[in-house]
């Protein structure tokens, strides 16, 4: 769940645990290289984010909203140790 | 906040940043607009460039038809600027100044970095800022270097006070908030305000592929190498007012700052209102009273035979009454003043243009054409409601212009007279070089893909062409070369020095616009090109070189040194009937303008025999008229085919009312003047209206704004009772113009010299054919032509030769007292004009071997060998062979000390080395290779035996062929052109008897494109075309490729050919508008097929590309 367009993500939902996101810090928007594929691949816009429970992920939302996609998808990049 | 929230952006780049911005000024404000902002600011790199682009497509924005686009665009406001950037780790810092003395400061100030730079560069340091400061708003855009930031906010805080914000952007890149957290402390501390920004590279999210391509062009990378060079993301486009309102929620006081820059900003570029050089106008005298003064004393010179006509003073009264009305004295004086020098140093100069038609500028000598003689009425050209600034351009001796050029600054000064800029923009050719690249192509794949480009003109590649070069279209990677290279077309690459535009000035020209060093030493050139000094009315004076100028001045002192004829412009006898009699012939070769193909066919059919018709002959041959589909109406009434009829609106309006515009030619619309006439009578154009058509007319290729206005006029000539039809011809001739302009006022004064030459080329064939070698390089026809027509003519033409010719081509009286034509050593390739000066100041008696020329002219061994490579010892008894082996036998140029004292004896005799002698034919290959003609042979007689054995007919054949009949011809290809819409090819064909025309279908063209582009000596089937004027084409349904023969010829040389100047695969064409090209046409040839020996070897520097009449730039 986030904010439209393109605000920070306020819960999210990851392997079946939902986050509530106490902070985050983004976006990062990385434009795919356009002259690699024949369809182009969505931007995605990264986030750092910590959930109330002091554990940081690394977002993703893949797609911009309006611009590219009406139905953005979030993926996890990673979780800082 | 509720309110709707306002934006405007402040810090855009556009693609006047070279390689840098994306977008286009105008798609920039123009999308401003759309998104609804208050306004925007242009800053480009060290330069205004583009802001006064930005300033033509806000004007044009408010004379839209649209209510709303116009009231939006009335209100929108356009702040213009630069980017200041640093060679001393200052960060960048826009500057906007506040009032027209800030912007002359900001002016100086770019001044003062681009003239201690290379041509292009800029060089500026943070202590030059401070000097120019004053009158600047100064908005500081802050790198991550914050050391820097801090260092560069101390020292500016020292200085200037409320005129400094410091700018911020939230370019999506992760740590945004953090960043402007810093910077608003940053700011705090330093008491400065924040301003909010995008930083903008396009105006859109889809201009970043095309970002990016720049980026590795001006970096010269490949994508898959450019790693972060590249922005990460698409965010540097203009953004909406909310979208922003949203970035900067954290700080809404950066947003407000805009509102505080814009209001305090008073300065626009309408402020720079012209004031003319006050230098040719006596102190304690008015510009009026001294042009008067100057008129009536210089008349009666003029007439001096017959004295002044009463008809002449009227009209002199006339006009000076109009010039006092409309304030024009100032630029009649200035143009007057040049000439006068150009008298004065004996440069042959004559004015052309809505101006120059007047009896004031044939009474100051302006112009050679006789307002009293030719009936073209000074006032038919000016108007006095359109307060548009007149327009003179100067034509001189190409030769010599430089001498002009150069007065010209020293009299003005370089701080008041400038040169116009010239856009340089990418063109097809170089844009899928360039793109190719950077998408990872190799050399040969973009040099093919280039390569199918005809010429440089036109704007779109097509993938037939592509797939014939052995490429797949569908392919994604050429695909996106393809697609990527059409966005780039049109994008400016560098600015270059005008022709000779010259704007000059009262006060100081660098507080007007930043003026820069061009490449040429002693030249310095302004920020504007001509479009955008119109746009801004200021005055400018364009100082042209005219190839004819200088062949016909070269032409004079022949006239007078051998015929004891001393003539001056005006004085050439006139309406001399044999003069229009070769011409009605269709012999043209060489003579100024009537000379292309398309001229040459068309004089038959027009017949000349007045000096009127000249001026229309000029005009005729041209997009406007063709495109108009009114050449052939013309021809037919001209020959009493169809009745002369004018086309009339319904009662209640005056069925005459087209009769004045129109009677001259008959009832058909040719001139540029009577299109637009039409509209203001036929049509009721408003003066507003006509200035928007004939703007829309300028800029029709690049902005399309012309259809808004075909509905109109159409339709309005339609409710006046016009027929749609004739409605809809006028229109499109409006459009052919707006490709090439050609008006009768011009078309007046190149009618003079086509007479003029004609003339001489009629009664003095030698002296013609002489001063057209010697004013080479110009004109269509390559120096071969140039002899064989003088040969043609009866001229006879003798062999460069080191006892009788000299640098230039001379003129020798035969036995029988002809003048015969004795080539020079210029018609040498290689030979420097310093060696024949030293080979003629030694001459002495002669020369009596290659040796005496050696001792005693110090030549160097290089220009030894070419001499006896083109054969120029025959006259001390050497062919060429025999004279290079003794060049061989001659010492070092630099013996070594020891040897020194060897110079000093003569060579003991060698007894004679028995060489083969060499053939003939390898005789005139060369001669071609050395001199790009053979007086010997020609190469198809020589291949003859070969042709005859296959039924090829000679040139010769071909042209006394019945009409229809099916034939085959061969010969060296001359010229290969395109003319107009490209419907049809023309190729001539020349051998030893003759040329031939060839015509091929651009449907044909596809299937024979290697073949056109690749030969030299082409092979041509097809069937004759007899035109009742006895004009005779071959319609070629096939032709082949037989260059191989001439490699057969000699294996020592490579094969000759001698392409005409006015080939266009060798030399594209340029159209009106169009920048002349150096860089283009300097690259090497991407056809690989060319050998190099068929390079045409004049210096490709851009002053030398010759644009071919048809396309010369006239404005």
């Amino acid at each position: 769940m986030a904010e439209i367009p393109d605000g920070p993500p306020l819960k999210f939902r990851w392997r079946r645990v939902l986050h509530e996101v106490a902070r985050a810090e983004g976006p990062e928007r990385i434009a795919p290289e356009w002259w690699q594929q024949d369809t182009p691949l969505p931007t995605r816009d990264y986030y750092r984010v910590e959930d109330a429970d002091g554990r940081r992920f690394w977002l993703f939302r893949e797609g911009l909203y309006q611009r590219e996609t009406n139905q953005p998808s979030w993926f996890v990049h990673g979780v800082f140790a | 906040m509720t309110d709707t929230p306002t934006y405007a952006e402040l810090a855009t780049t556009t693609n006047f940043s070279f390689l840098r911005g994306a977008s286009q000024p105008g798609d920039l404000v123009t999308q401003a607009l759309i998104l609804g902002h208050q306004g925007i600011g242009i800053a480009d790199r060290n330069s205004v460039a583009g802001t006064a682009r930005a300033y033509r497509a806000l004007k044009e924005l408010r004379t839209s038809e649209d209510e709303a686009v116009r009231a939006q665009a009335e209100a929108f406001q356009l702040v213009v600027g630069a980017r200041l950037v640093f060679a001393d780790g200052t960060p960048d810092i826009l500057a906007y100044p506040e009032t027209k003395e800030g912007w002359g400061r900001l002016c100086r100030l770019l001044t003062l970095g681009k003239r201690r730079a290379e041509k292009g560069d800029c060089i500026l340091t943070r202590q030059d800022l401070i000097k120019h400061a004053r009158g600047l708003l100064l908005i500081l855009m802050p790198d991550d270097d914050v050391v820097a930031l801090e260092d560069a906010l101390t020292m500016l805080t020292k200085t200037v006070s409320d005129t400094l914000w410091l700018g911020t952007s939230m370019g999506r890149k992760g740590k945004d908030r953090r960043h402007l957290l810093t910077l608003k402390d940053c700011a705090e501390r330093h008491g400065v305000p924040l301003l909010a920004t995008n930083d903008v590279l396009y105006h859109g999210p889809e201009q970043r592929p095309l970002q990016d391509v720049v980026t590795c062009i001006r970096e010269g990378v490949t994508l898959e190498m450019a790693g972060t060079l590249l922005e990460a993301n698409a965010e540097r486009h203009l953004k909406a007012p909310e979208e922003m309102a949203r970035l900067f929620k954290d700080a809404p006081e950066a947003l407000a700052e805009i509102e505080t820059i814009l209001t305090r900003i008073d300065f626009t570029l309408d402020q720079l209102a012209y004031t003319y050089p006050d230098e040719p106008i006596p102190p304690g005298r008015t510009a009026q009273s001294w042009l008067e003064e100057l008129v009536w004393k210089h008349a009666p010179y003029r007439y001096y035979d017959t004295g002044v006509p009463e008809k002449v003073k009227q009209l002199l009264r006339d006009e000076l009454k109009l010039i006092d009305e409309l304030d024009y004295a100032p630029y009649f004086l200035t143009i007057h003043d040049i000439v006068r020098v150009a008298n004065d140093k004996g440069i042959l100069c004559q004015g052309r243009g809505s101006a120059a038609n007047s009896a004031v500028c044939y009474v100051l000598g302006i112009t050679a054409v006789d307002p009293a003689e030719h009936d073209l009425l000074f006032a038919r050209f000016i108007s006095s409601e359109r307060k548009e600034p007149p327009d003179i351009d100067v034509d001189f001796e190409h030769e010599r212009r430089e001498e002009i050029i150069q007065h010209i600054y020293e009299r003005y000064g370089r701080d008041r007279a400038g040169i116009a800029a010239t856009v340089i923009s990418y063109r097809p050719r170089s844009a899928l070089r360039e793109v190719g690249k950077v998408m990872g192509l190799t050399e040969d794949v973009t040099a093919r893909m280039a390569g199918t480009v005809w010429g440089s003109f036109g704007t779109e590649v097509y993938n037939k062409h592509i797939r014939q070069a052995g490429l797949d279209p569908d392919n994604p990677v050429i695909k996106r070369v393809l697609d990527l290279a059409h966005q780039i077309m049109g994008f400016p690459r560098h600015l270059s020095q005008h022709v000779g535009g010259f704007v000059l000035t009262r006060g100081r020209l660098d507080e007007l616009v930043p003026v820069g060093n061009a490449a040429m030493d002693n030249r310095t050139f302004i920020e504007w090109d001509k479009d955008d000094i119109d746009a801004l009315g200021l005055m400018k004076v364009d100082v042209l070189g005219l190839g004819m100028l200088s062949c016909i001045r070269k032409g004079l002192d022949l006239l007078r040194n051998h015929e004891g004829i001393d003539y001056a412009l005006a004085d050439v006898p006139q309406e001399d009937q044999e003069v229009y009699g070769m011409l009605q012939k269709g012999d043209s070769i060489g003579v100024f303008q009537v000379e292309s193909r398309a001229q040459m066919n068309m004089l038959p059919r027009l017949r000349p025999k007045a000096f009127y018709d000249l001026v229309i002959q000029v005009a005729i041959v041209r997009p406007g008229p063709i495109q108009g589909d009114m050449v052939h109406p013309y021809l037919r009434r001209r020959n009493g085919e169809e009745g002369v009829d004018f086309p009339s609106p319904a009662p209640p309006h005056d069925p005459n009312e087209l009769r004045s515009v129109l009677g001259r030619t008959l009832g058909v619309p040719l001139f540029q003047e009577q299109a637009m006439k039409i509209a203001m009578v036929a049509a009721e154009f408003s003066d507003e209206e006509a200035n928007g058509l004939r703007r829309a007319m300028a800029t029709f290729r690049h902005v399309g704004t012309i259809h808004m206005f075909e509905q109109k006029m159409v339709e309005r000539m339609v409710a006046r009772g016009y027929e749609r039809e004739f409605a809809e011809r006028c229109f499109n001739q409006i459009k052919g113009f707006g490709e090439y302009g050609f008006p009768e006022s011009h078309a007046a004064s190149f009618a003079k010299l086509v007479y003029i030459s004609s003339w001489i080329k009629h009664y003095h064939p030698a002296i013609f054919a002489c001063s057209l070698l010697n004013a080479q390089p110009m004109g269509f026809y390559a120096p071969a032509q140039i002899v064989r027509d003088a040969r043609e003519h009866g001229v006879t033409v003798l062999p460069a030769d080191i006892n009788h010719s000299r640098w230039d081509n001379t003129l020798e009286r035969a036995e029988e007292g002809a003048l015969a034509l004795r080539l020079g050593f210029r018609q040498i390739d290689g030979i420097h004009e310093d060696w024949a000066k030293d080979l003629t100041d030694e001459r002495d008696l002669g020369y009596d071997s290659v040796e005496d020329l050696w001792r005693r002219a110090h030549l160097p061994h290089r220009a030894l060998k070419l001499l006896a490579d083109s054969d120029a010892f025959r006259s001390v008894g050497l062919d060429r062979r025999d004279a290079l082996w003794a060049v061989r036998r001659l010492p070092d140029d630099e013996p070594l000390p020891l040897f020194e004292a060897a110079q000093r004896h003569e060579l003991s005799p060698e007894p004679a080395a028995n060489l083969p002698s060499m053939h003939l034919a390898e005789h005139v290959v060369a001669d071609y290779q050395t001199t790009r003609l053979s007086l010997k042979e020609h190469p198809m007689t020589l291949l003859r035996p070969g042709f005859d054995a296959e039924q090829v007919l000679t040139c010769q054949q071909v042209n006394e062929a019945r009409d229809g009949l099916w034939v085959r011809t061969a010969g060296v290809v001359l010229i290969r052109q395109r003319p107009g819409k490209g419907n049809a090819i023309f190729i001539t064909l020349e051998d030893e008897t003759s040329v031939v025309n060839i015509v091929l279908w651009a449907s044909k063209l596809e299937s024979f494109r290697p073949v056109v582009m690749a030969s030299k000596l082409m092979l041509a089937c097809g069937h004759v075309q007899r035109s009742k004027e006895g004009v005779i084409h071959l319609m070629a349904t096939s032709l082949a490729d037989r260059t191989d023969r001439l490699a057969n010829l000699s294996n020592l040389h490579t094969a000759p050919a001698s392409l005409a100047r006015a080939d266009e695969v060798i030399r594209p064409i340029l159209s009106r508008g169009d920048s002349v090209k150096g860089g283009l046409v300097k690259e090497p040839r991407t056809i690989s097929t060319r050998p190099s020996a068929l390079r045409t070897s004049e210096a490709r520097h851009p002053r030398n590309v010759r644009i071919i009449p048809k396309s010369r730039d006239f404005h």
